[in-house]
C-alpha cells in the first residue's frame, strides 16, 4: 500500500509489526525481507518518489571544514536515498577490516567476516550483482580483465563489481506497492523516537508532513535507516526521555564519524616492462555485474608487518599536462605566494616549471585564454594513482546538533570532520609502498604526490571524498564503546534497532553500500527469528 | 612578486649557475685521479639507457654536490667496477640488479617526487661530471 502524507489525510492509523525510517538502501532492503517472511512493515520516506528541493533542503548543514562536500549534495532525500545517485561499484570488506588491530585503535567489530559472508551473497541479488567471486583469478577466466603485478608482492589484486547501479526506490516501487505487508509512506518525516521514563522501550515514531502536519506510528519493533549521518542526528534529536540523546548514556552517539578520503597520491609511468595485455577495467554486457575493475591492495601480511591502515589503489590514465610536475609546481609557488610560506624545494620548483615549459604554458593558455596549442599535452603521461583509503576512527570526528533549525523546527547537523595525522602518515606509508613494488618489480617509476610540498594541496583542494557517510552510532558488545550491539540494537533498548553505514566501527577501504546490504539483511533474519519466538 | 619570492629567485639565478660551473671545473679534475675519465664515461653509457640517462641528469641537477660525495661515488665506481668483473657487455645487467636490489632493500629516496634508488643517485651523479 502506499500512502502520501503530502495528501494531508485526516484520520490514519499507522500500526505495524516494525516500522522503518528511512528507504533508502537499508530500508527497503528490509522491508522486502520481513513482508516475504509475512512480517506487517510500515516504510517511512522522507521525500516522495521523485526529487524536490522542499524534501533535499531539509538534509542541509554545516561542517567545520571547508573543503568537506555540502551535506545536502553527499546524499539524496528521496524514495531510494541516496541510490539514486551512487555510481555503483560494489566489494565486501576485508576479513582484517572486521579485526581488532592494535595499531588501529579503536577498531574491531563485534562480528566477523565469515559471520556476514553468507549475506553478502544474498545482497549480490539486490545490488544486481553477479557471481559473489571477488578474485581476480576468477575474473581473469571470466572477463578480458589482466592484472598488473603478477609476481610475489606486498600488492595484492582485487575485482570490485558494478552494479547497473541499482536504483533502489525506481526498483523496488513494485513490490513495496504491491505487497499487502508493506505500507509505504511518503513525505513522511520522523522529527522525533518517542520514549518515556524508565529508558528501555520505543513507543512510536512522530512523523510530520512537509506542511508540519503531525502523524504518529506505532509497532513492536522500530528500526532507523535514514542513513549515515541522519541516524545520528534523529537519535541526538531525541531527547525526552534522554537528556543527551537517545543511546547516548556513553556519549558515543555522533562520534568516530568517517569518509573515505580520496587521495591523488601518486603518478605512475610505465617501464617497457609493464604489460601490454594488462586490462584494467571492463564493461560486460550481457551479465551481470555490468562491469569488472581491479584495484590494488596492500595484502594482509603486509598491513600487519607494517601497522597500515586499509587502502585500495585505483589507476586512471592521464596525459602529460595532467600529470606534469612544472604545472604543479606553479600551483605550489603560488600557494607560497598567496600565504607567505617560505619553501626549502624553491630552486626544484624552478627547475621543474624551467622543463615543463610548454606544458605550464598550456596550462595558463587554457585556463586564462581557452586556447589549446600544445600537442605533447595530449600525449598519454601515465597512469595517476588514486587510493581510497580508510580512516583512524577517531573520536572528535562527530556529528553534533548547530542551534540553527529546519523548515521542521529541528536542530540542523554539524559536523566535526578532518583527516587526522595519522591518517596522513598512512597514506604517505602506502604511497611510499606502493612506489617500492612497482619501481622494484620494474614496471613503472613513481612520483609520490604527497610529498611535503604538496601535502597541504593534496589534504585539502586536491582532496576527494567517497561521499560514504560512516559511524556515528558504532555497533560495540560493550556499551561504553559504541551505540548498538551486534545485532544493530540501540543498548539498553528493547525495540529499536539501526540500519546503515552509521553503525561500522571501522570504515574500511571500499564502497559500503553492499556492506549496508548484507547488514540490513541479517537484521531483518534477526527480527525473523526474534517474531517467531515471540 | 612578493619579497621573499623575489630573493629566492635572485638567489636562483645568482647561485646556481655559478656554483656548478665551479663544483664542475673543481671537483671533474679530482675525478679523473680516480678513474679513467674515457672508461667510466664509456661504461656509463652502456649502463645506462639513453631516456633514463636524462631523467637521472634531470633529477640531480638541483643537488650542490660536495667533495666527499664526489669521492665516495668514485670510489664505488671503481670496485663496483673492478669487483664485478664489469665490462661493455655486462654492465647494463649487473646495474639493473643492483638498482632492483636497492628498491627491495629500500636504500632509496625520494627527490623531487620521484623515488629513485641509491644506485640511480650514484650513476646520475656520474653521468653529470662525465657529460
Amino acid at each position: 500500500m502506499l500512502i502520501d502524507l503530502n495528501d494531508k489525510p485526516e484520520q490514519l492509523i499507522l500500526e505495524a509489526d516494525v516500522c522503518i525510517a528511512g528507504a533508502g538502501a537499508a530500508g527497503i532492503t528490509i522491508a522486502i525481507e520481513l513482508a516475504k517472511a509475512n512480517i506487517n512493515v510500515i516504510l517511512l520516506e522522507g521525500g516522495g518518489k521523485t526529487y524536490t528541493d522542499e524534501s533535499q533542503d531539509l538534509y542541509k548543514g554545516g561542517s567545520n571544514s571547508l573543503f568537506y562536500p555540502k551535506l545536502d549534495s553527499s546524499r539524496l532525500r528521496y524514495l531510494g536515498g541516496t541510490t539514486n545517485h551512487w555510481e555503483g561499484s560494489c566489494r565486501t570488506l576485508s576479513k582484517i577490516d572486521f579485526e581488532k588491530r592494535d595499531w588501529v585503535p579503536n577498531s574491531g567489530w563485534p562480528i566477523t567476516k565469515s559471520e556476514l559472508d553468507p549475506f553478502y551473497k544474498r545482497a549480490h541479488n539486490y545490488c544486481e550483482l553477479g557471481v559473489y567471486d571477488y578474485s581476480i583469478e576468477y575474473w581473469e577466466k571470466h572477463s578480458h580483465l589482466k592484472r598488473l603485478i603478477t609476481a610475489e608482492s606486498s600488492f595484492e589484486t582485487h575485482v570490485n563489481q558494478s552494479s547497473p547501479p541499482t536504483r533502489f526506490g525506481q526498483k523496488y516501487l513494485p513490490y513495496l506497492t504491491n505487497s499487502k505487508n508493506v505500507t509505504l509512506v511518503l513525505n513522511a518525516n520522523v522529527t522525533n523516537i518517542n520514549e518515556s521514563k524508565p529508558i528501555g522501550k520505543i513507543s512510536g515514531f512522530t512523523i510530520k508532513n512537509h506542511q508540519n502536519k503531525e502523524y504518529t506510528a506505532t509497532a513492536d519493533n522500530y528500526i532507523i535507516a535514514m542513513g549515515g549521518l541522519e541516524n545520528s542526528r534523529i537519535l541526538l534529536l531525541s531527547r525526552e526521555a534522554s537528556e543527551n540523546g537517545l543511546g547516548n548514556e556513553n556519549d558515543m552517539l555522533g562520534r568516530y564519524y568517517m569518509d573515505h578520503p580520496g587521495v591523488k597520491m601518486a603518478a605512475v609511468v610505465p617501464t617497457k616492462n609493464w604489460a601490454k595485455s594488462v586490462v584494467m577495467g571492463e564493461n560486460l554486457k550481457n551479465q551481470p555485474p555490468r562491469g569488472v575493475a581491479w584495484t590494488l591492495e596492500l595484502s594482509e601480511k603486509t598491513l600487519r608487518e607494517k601497522k597500515l591502515c586499509n587502502a585500495r589503489i585505483a589507476m586512471a590514465e592521464r596525459n602529460k599536462l595532467f600529470l606534469s610536475k612544472g604545472v604543479e609546481s606553479v600551483h605550489q609557488l603560488k600557494k607560497a605566494y598567496g600565504e607567505n610560506i617560505d619553501i626549502d624545494s624553491y630552486f626544484e620548483h624552478i627547475e621543474n616549471i624551467i622543463y615543463d615549459w610548454d606544458l605550464v604554458a598550456e596550462s595558463i593558455g587554457r585556463k586564462e585564454f581557452n586556447t589549446y596549442y600544445s600537442e605533447r599535452a595530449k600525449e598519454f603521461g601515465g597512469y595517476l594513482a588514486n587510493a581510497m583509503t580508510e580512516q583512524h576512527p577517531d573520536y572528535n570526528n562527530r556529528i553534533t546538533l548547530s542551534d540553527k533549525k529546519d523548515k521542521l523546527g529541528l536542530n540542523k547537523i554539524k559536523l566535526h570532520w578532518k583527516v587526522t595525522n595519522q591518517d596522513k602518515e598512512n597514506i604517505k606509508k602506502v604511497v611510499d609502498e606502493l612506489a617500492h613494488e612497482l619501481s622494484r618489480l620494474r614496471l613503472a617509476r613513481v612520483r609520490s604526490l604527497v610529498a611535503e610540498d604538496e601535502t597541504d594541496r593534496i589534504f585539502e583542494e586536491l582532496l576527494s571524498y567517497g561521499y560514504h557517510h560512516m559511524g556515528g552510532t558504532r555497533m560495540s558488545d560493550d556499551p561504553k564503546n559504541g551505540v548498538v550491539d551486534s545485532q544493530l540494537k540501540i543498548h539498553n533498548r528493547k525495540n529499536i534497532y539501526v540500519a546503515g553505514s552509521s553503525v561500522f566501527p571501522t570504515g574500511g577501504h571500499v564502497t559500503p553500500t553492499l556492506t549496508i546490504v548484507a547488514l540490513a539483511i541479517r537484521l531483518a533474519d534477526h527480527l525473523i527469528k526474534e517474531k517467531g519466538k515471540s | 612578486m612578493n619579497n621573499l619570492i623575489r630573493r629566492k629567485f635572485l638567489k636562483a639565478m645568482l647561485i646556481l649557475p655559478v656554483s656548478a660551473l665551479l663544483s664542475k671545473r673543481v671537483y671533474a679534475g679530482q675525478l679523473n685521479h680516480i678513474v679513467n675519465k674515457n672508461e667510466a664515461k664509456k661504461l656509463l653509457q652502456k649502463a645506462i639507457p639513453e631516456e633514463m640517462r636524462h631523467e637521472l641528469k634531470r633529477l640531480t641537477q638541483a643537488r650542490i654536490l660536495k667533495q666527499k660525495t664526489i669521492e665516495s661515488t668514485n670510489s664505488w665506481w671503481t670496485s663496483f667496477i673492478t669487483n664485478q668483473h664489469a665490462n661493455e657487455a655486462n654492465i647494463a645487467q649487473l646495474i639493473e640488479k643492483e638498482i632492483q636490489k636497492d628498491f627491495s632493500q629500500k636504500r632509496t629516496e625520494f627527490t623531487n617526487g620521484w623515488l629513485i634508488s641509491d644506485t640511480e643517485v650514484k650513476l646520475s651523479q656520474l653521468v653529470r661530471y662525465y657529460s
